[in-house]
């Protein structure tokens, strides 16, 4: 007995050190990157026997993964679940820049559109583009993408969010194989239905695998979007079950072109995805149409931009595939009829669909918009009059130091960009016409084009902060004997395409929409009655409390919206000495009674704390001013930990330890397997991050400024819908979403396989909880660049690496 | 002993309160080796007359030669027996251009019916109707416009009947599929094949679809289908929500839903309250506006919803009554959009748009002549009409439009869950749209369903009947194994000029058995071309075992000219697994023909091959029975 127990243990023991990677070398990386697929449903797929074959549905993924590499089971999206923003961690291994698949600047209404391709393919073939918008983005805060740590040549990158440049031959070779098959085989395709997209995803994988027989290629990767646009459309597991073999087959052929490969023995493959997918089969996801809401009366006849046409599938117009801007408008416009291309006075980016992202124009802006019209009455109470020309002075003398420094700081900035763009001129003159094939091969041309888009960007970006700077110039230069002198129109005063300033707490429990039924009222001393003379809007209690009448799916609530979150000052708040902080919060409302805010602090070593501290009636005065009260844990709080049986702590401990301050990475042991899995870090993430300080090589001005440009690009709010619900308004998603914190759209999926000599263990599932961050540096660890993986801020996977460090792994 | 009681009990109780299902297969023995597989619905009409009864509505030929192997089974004809040839009248009122109501039912039929559609050979349909078309265009349409628009008429509502049936019997291939996940008695492949060849019937090249793109077609269908309900289902919630509906999806038991229902309160009908309403979509009258509603004697239902608008049973505690007014049925089936199908409050709404969609083409096609055949401004014009009507909503494909009322009423005539009064004023009010003089009624069709299965299973058992037509036809199978095209094109011509011979010198016995051979060799090539064609290394897909077992079969049975030689070497060259490719070699060598034997010399010498590999391919080429011992593969 004795002695089979002792055999087994040291067989264990040479199994784990065989195992292991004693003497790896990686020197090459493959990725997968497959869009929007949930671990759950590939874990279902994986188990699942087929009928037919007696093997796995996915028998690929299955063999080279599951048998023959190491799946995290537990690997989570670390911000919002959202393609733009999960992917940004994914190929940078930085925080989070991009919060969102559509972006909005406040100042300028400036959309940084980051899903949609035909601009870029567009403005690349007419030189005036080289990189998507997001590199561009991330270039502009100076954080190098995964692909940029290789030299150019060594590099092969597939059709993706992140892409640099386009080529056109994969497109050409693509379509030139479409029409290259049998003419019974076209007339197949032509009777069943051709598949466009498919020719360049098929020729992408030729070209990767054609790629992978040159040893100078180090880098190459794949993108898929087949399944995430599967399965926001259909449920069904079978539909969903063949986009997951399409992927499959994939990873068949490429793992069988990297074993026949020169550097096979040294090449890691990597299968990941961005974030999960909502989605149950049986039931439908339901939409709720946040447009129309903001349109109608209740929700304040507000003018509305998307990124899309909403109901795009039923308008000529939604052919047009360069669309980033639709202004819907209101017909319940109290003050802004007819002017809604002028003053939209909402922006939401609705993507991904189970989260909005709302930016509403400051409500000051509004209240001025307002008074300014009734101003321009002819047949005013003189009383009213004095009375409403005090208060437009009250307001602006208010924001004035704030809009006076907005002023001066965008004055400073647009002489340096004016500066800028001059030098750059000068740069770009100075580069050859044209350019020799090894200058091409070294990707000179593009690096030269980069200089033309950059400068293009600046020049928007110098006009589009002027116009917003001199708009706001000239509210801080009136007088009131301005309104004697002339009749001053709001177009002349009121920045245009502007939200301005983002709202405060005040700012949207009180938000103004327009005038009150019965006009400007005054108050006995003579002064304007802010009261009585707007037509308010709390919009939390108001959107918390939408509801539908048809309530037909057992598993779905009456209630589209889940709860808000917002970032607020912490050092604003009266919090007991326990929990003070001087950082930044965020608050979580879900009703008046069930709220929460999370805290942040860093220890004296620089590390992160969190504290979930649930209140009620948190409310913020005119004067800037909180008040809250401090509740109880119950359920029913938002991200409903309290009541969560995937809590991991001890049960005696369960609100004490909630209760506590804990380190980021306690916090994610202990919630990552609840029903709002890590959402507690990824709301930190998404909202409370510092800004970047911008290239390292900039005078300091215009790195504050990136910096400051990523500030004016957040939204007021963010809302999340509840369990199967979405958002979209552009068509319909009824198979599923993503964009919330809940497990099924978070918990992605990250397997890895190697060659005989990189050391990445075999037959491995890793329950460690991981996230987004953990990708980058874990694969630069791998090709020996510890260097630059120590730079960055996430935990490398330590269970795939080589040395003493390495931790047990379970089998 | 008392649980035991109680566990029977209840297990006996659960079984009772189990719905029968709605669709199942049965199969009955044919003559001469094969068997007649026949779908059955229970039909559940709302008339209180009528009883529930079990209907055929399809049949299939499954030529098995006797046996129960899958691999040498093969499907022939389809029978679909609720379609029927018309009545005298019938047909005289489908020629007529301007006459679009129903002309009658057809009462019995006595003869065995015609097949709708031969599975192993289903290119004919395909060049039959070209043939049609061209006679149309080329010689009928030139006759004059009593002619033209005569001969066009009576074809339209020919095609549209027949589309008719089969979008019928496709919705009763969906249930069964839904119901029992396909029927033992009826493979999952077969019902696959018979789903997609008869969906393929609807498009202008279908029957030339391969059978290898067949599966690819079916989960196209399938994914398609999926995709259309769940739009349809969110697109006329949302809708309904936004005009203050209620929205009521209908299902049958186990399936997504594919109707809806949409009702309004008469509370808030009586409450006056302005409400804003979208036509768009729902394309029915404002029922806030409509003064009809507010006198509303027809069928209303009483419900009961909770705090959170769910509904519940009545006697809820706390629950909210409302009394709710059907407005309108929908097709949640219909592509892009749901198809509106009933108007509780206008008989005229859903008929209005197929008179004028059928008024407008047969004004221009039958009495005008235009056509979009070789007419490209009509062509050009009439394409930009319809897409632009199409992007805004409206439902301008006739095929699927058919298709959505054909399905409606399938759905109706097994659905036992609607209350009978509003599921016979459903089928009331569908019938009305029927235009098509060929058309029965739903308790005339299941009557000629029965006569048909009846005559049918006679002609099946007659000598003369079905027997010996599969025996012509298993000879014509044949022949396409052991005769190029070109010599059966000539022997064709032969029997044409000299007669038929009375009697084949092959005995039936030996037919059978050559033709089983033939079938399952061409299964077993058909299965490594697939294992080929779906992963670089077949092993990783299937069992190897099972591999082997298919390779080894062949090394017995193939004949010369066949691919298995080639297939084989492939299978060697992409496998990783020793037992495969020493069970290729091994076939390779058995197989006693030129192919196999170039096939293995490639391989001794293909620089591809690992050096050990070559030398016991060399071996197996030199005729070494067995350079590999069994168990020892892994060493090579």
């Amino acid at each position: 007995m004795t002695r089979a127990f002792a055999g087994s243990a040291a067989g264990a023991a040479l199994f784990l050190l065989l195992s292991g990677p004693l003497a790896a070398e990686v020197r090459r990386l493959v990725i997968i990157k497959v869009d929007g697929v949930p671990e759950s449903v590939v874990e279902r797929e994986l188990a699942r026997i087929d009928p037919v074959t007696h093997k796995s549905s996915l028998p690929w993924i299955d063999h080279v993964f599951s048998q023959g590499g190491t799946r995290l089971a537990n690997f989570y999206v670390r911000a919002i679940s959202l393609s733009a923003p999960s992917w940004s961690l994914l190929d940078t291994g930085q925080h989070l820049q991009i919060h969102g698949n559509a972006e909005f600047d406040r100042y300028t209404n400036h959309v940084y559109d980051y899903l949609n391709f035909f601009p870029f393919y567009v403005g690349y073939a007419l030189s005036h583009r080289v990189d998507m918008p997001g590199v561009e983005v991330l270039d502009d805060a100076g954080i190098p993408l995964l692909i940029d740590r290789f030299p150019y040549q060594a590099v092969y990158q597939g059709f993706q969010l992140y892409q640099r440049g386009v080529r056109w031959k994969t497109l050409q070779h693509g379509l030139q194989h479409r029409f290259s098959h049998s003419l019974r085989e076209l007339l197949d395709e032509w009777t069943i239905g051709f598949e466009a997209g498919s020719s360049l995803e098929e020729q992408t994988e030729r070209d990767l695998i054609e790629k992978l027989a040159d040893p100078g290629v180090r880098y190459l990767d794949y993108f898929t979007g087949d399944y995430d646009h599967v399965a926001h459309l259909s449920s069904d597991p079978a539909a969903q079950r063949m986009a997951l073999q399409r992927i499959d087959g994939l990873v068949g052929r490429i793992w069988t072109a990297i074993e026949a490969s020169p550097l096979g023995p040294q090449t890691v493959l990597v299968l990941v995805s961005d974030h999960g997918m909502n989605t149950e089969p049986g039931v439908y996801s339901q939409g709720y149409d946040l447009v129309s809401f903001f349109n109608s009366s209740a929700g304040g006849g507000q003018h509305v931009v998307t990124d899309r046409h909403p109901m795009t599938e039923y308008k000529l117009k939604g052919l047009d595939p360069f669309v980033s801007e639709v202004v819907t408008a209101s017909d319940q416009s109290p003050y802004l009829k007819g002017a809604s291309s002028q003053y939209p006075t909402v922006l939401l980016d609705l993507d991904g669909n189970e989260r909005a992202s709302v930016y509403l124009r400051n409500s000051n802006l509004n209240l001025l918009h307002i008074l300014l019209r009734e101003l321009q009455r002819s047949a005013m109470d003189p009383r009213v009059r004095r009375a409403a020309i005090g208060a437009f002075f009250q307001v602006v003398d208010r924001n004035r130091d704030r809009w006076q420094a907005t002023v001066r700081d965008l004055q400073a900035v647009v002489a340096e960009l004016n500066r800028r763009i001059e030098d750059q001129q000068a740069r770009i003159k100075a580069q050859p016409g044209k350019w020799t094939a090894a200058e091409r091969a070294a990707g000179l041309d593009k690096a030269a084009r980069r200089l033309s888009a950059q400068l293009e960007a600046w020049r928007d970006q110098e006009r589009g902060y002027t116009d917003y700077a001199s708009a706001l110039s000239k509210l801080l230069a009136l007088t009131p004997a301005d309104f004697e002198q002339r009749r001053l129109a709001p177009e002349d005063l009121i920045p245009k395409r502007a939200m301005g300033d983002a709202n405060t707490v005040y700012d949207l429990q009180n938000y103004v929409v327009g005038p009150s039924t019965a006009g400007l009222a005054v108050t006995p001393d003579g002064s304007l009655d802010f009261a009585r003379s707007f037509a308010r809007r709390d919009y939390f209690p108001l959107l918390a409390g939408l509801s539908v009448r048809n309530n037909v799916q057992s598993g779905v609530g009456s209630h589209p919206v889940d709860f808000f979150a917002m970032r607020i000052a912490g050092s604003a708040l009266p919090l007991a000495p326990g929990d003070a902080t001087s950082e930044d919060a965020v608050w979580l409302y879900r009703n008046e009674n069930r709220q929460a805010l999370i805290l942040s602090r860093h220890d004296a070593a620089g590390n992160l704390e969190l504290r979930y501290l649930p209140v009620r009636g948190l409310r913020q005065d005119a004067s800037g001013l909180f008040q809250f009260e401090s509740a109880d844990l119950a359920p029913g709080f938002p991200l409903e930990l309290f009541e969560d049986s995937g809590l991991d702590v001890r049960d005696s401990e369960g609100a004490q330890w909630l209760n506590s301050w804990h380190s980021e990475l306690d916090w994610f042991r202990a919630i990552h397997r609840t029903k709002y899995s890590n959402g507690l870090l990824a709301l930190q993430e998404q909202f409370l991050r510092t800004q970047p300080p911008g290239p390292s090589d900039d005078s300091g001005l215009l790195g504050k400024f990136s910096a400051q440009k990523r500030q004016l690009a957040q939204p007021d709010f963010v809302m999340f819908a509840s369990d199967h619900w979405n958002f979209n308004v552009r068509g319909f998603n009824p198979g599923g979403n993503h964009g919330s914190m809940l497990g099924g759209s978070t918990h992605s999926v990250l397997m890895l396989a190697g060659g005989s000599e990189s050391g990445i263990p075999q037959h491995r599932v890793i329950e460690k909880p991981y996230d987004s961050l953990s990708l980058v540096p874990t694969l630069l660890e791998l090709m020996g660049k510890d260097e630059d993986a120590r730079k960055l801020p996430g935990r490398p996977i330590s269970e795939l690496l080589p040395g003493p460090g390495r931790q047990p792994l379970t089998p | 002993m008392l649980e035991t009681a109680l566990i029977t009990f209840l297990i006996g109780a659960a079984i009772a309160t189990q719905p029968a299902p709605t669709y199942h297969i049965e199969r009955e023995p044919v003559n001469g080796g094969a068997e007649l597989v026949t779908l059955f619905e229970r039909f559940d009409p709302p008339s209180s007359a009528a009883e529930n009864a079990e209907v055929p509505l399809l049949s299939v030929l499954r030529d098995n030669l006797g046996a129960s192997d899958p691999d040498s089974t093969r499907l022939r004809y389809l029978w679909i027996l609720t379609s029927t040839p018309p009545t005298t009248i019938q047909r005289a009122a489908s020629a007529l251009t301007f006459v679009w109501i129903r002309a009658g039912s057809r009462r019995h039929v006595d003869h065995v019916p015609q097949p709708l559609l031969d599975l192993s050979s289903p290119a004919k349909a395909v060049w039959t109707n070209l043939a049609a078309n061209a006679v149309q265009s080329s010689r009928l349409d030139s006759l004059g416009v009593p002619i033209r628009a005569s001969t066009r008429s009576y074809r339209r509502n020919s095609i549209d009947y027949r589309k008719l049936q089969i979008f019928r019997a496709l919705g009763a291939l969906d249930g069964l599929k839904r119901e029992l996940g396909g029927d033992a008695r009826l493979p999952a492949a077969e019902l696959r094949e018979i789903y997609s060849r008869l969906s393929l019937m609807d498009r202008t090249f279908g029957g030339l679809v391969r059978p290898e793109s067949l599966p690819a077609f079916y989960d196209k269908e399938a994914s398609r289908l999926a995709e259309t309900q769940g739009h349809n289902w969110e697109l006329l919630r949302q809708r309904a929500e936004s005009a203050g509906l209620y929205f009521e999806p209908l299902a049958l038991p186990g399936g997504a839903p594919t109707q809806a229902l949409l009702w309004v309160s008469r509370s808030e009908l009586e409450a006056k309250d302005k409400r804003h309403f979208e036509r768009q979509f729902l394309n029915i009258a404002d029922p806030w506006t409509d003064g009809r509603l507010l006198h509303w004697t027809g069928y209303s239902e009483t419900r009961y919803f909770d705090d959170y608008n769910r509904s519940v049973p009545a006697g809820t505690p706390g629950a909210r009554v409302v009394e709710l007014i059907p407005l309108a049925l929908y097709s949640l089936n219909h592509p892009r959009v749901p198809l509106l199908l009933v108007d509780f409050r206008s008989k005229m709404t859903a008929k209005r748009r197929e008179l004028l969609q059928h008024g407008a083409s047969t004004v221009f096609a039958g009495v005008l002549g235009i056509t979009t055949f070789g007419n490209w401004s009509f062509l050009a014009a009439n394409s930009a009409w319809t897409f632009v009507r199409g992007r805004h909503g409206a439902p301008t494909d006739h095929s699927a439009r058919l298709r959505a009322y054909s399905e409606a009423r399938e759905f109706l005539a097994v659905d036992d869950a609607l209350n009978p009064e509003l599921k016979a004023e459903l089928l009331g009010r569908l019938d009305q749209l029927a235009l098509n003089p060929l058309e029965n009624g739903l308790e005339a069709e299941a009557r000629v369903a029965k006569e048909q299965y009846a005559a049918l299973m006679q002609y099946a058992e007659s000598p003369g009947g079905l027997a010996a037509r599969l025996d012509r036809d298993r000879r014509r199978e044949l022949e396409t194994y052991t005769r190029s095209r070109a010599a059966r094109i000539l022997a064709s011509a032969g029997r044409f000029w000299a007669g038929r011979p009375s009697r084949d010198s092959q005995t039936e016995a030996a037919l059978r058995s050559e033709l089983a051979s033939r079938r399952r060799t061409s299964a077993k090539e058909r299965y490594l071309e697939q294992l080929l064609a779906s992963s670089p290394q077949p092993e990783v897909v299937r069992d190897p075992d099972e591999i082997r077992q298919v390779i080894e079969a062949l090394s017995t049975a193939t004949v010369r000219g066949s691919r298995a030689p080639r297939l084989i070497a492939d299978v060697f060259a992409k496998s990783a697994d020793a037992e495969v490719r020493v069970a290729c070699l091994r076939s390779l060598q058995r197989l006693d023909i030129q192919e196999a034997r170039d096939q293995l010399r490639r391989l001794a010498q293909d620089p591809q091959t690992a050096d050990a590999w070559r030398a016991i391919a060399l071996a197996y080429v030199n005729g070494d029975p067995e350079p590999v011992q069994a168990g020892t593969a892994g060493q090579p």
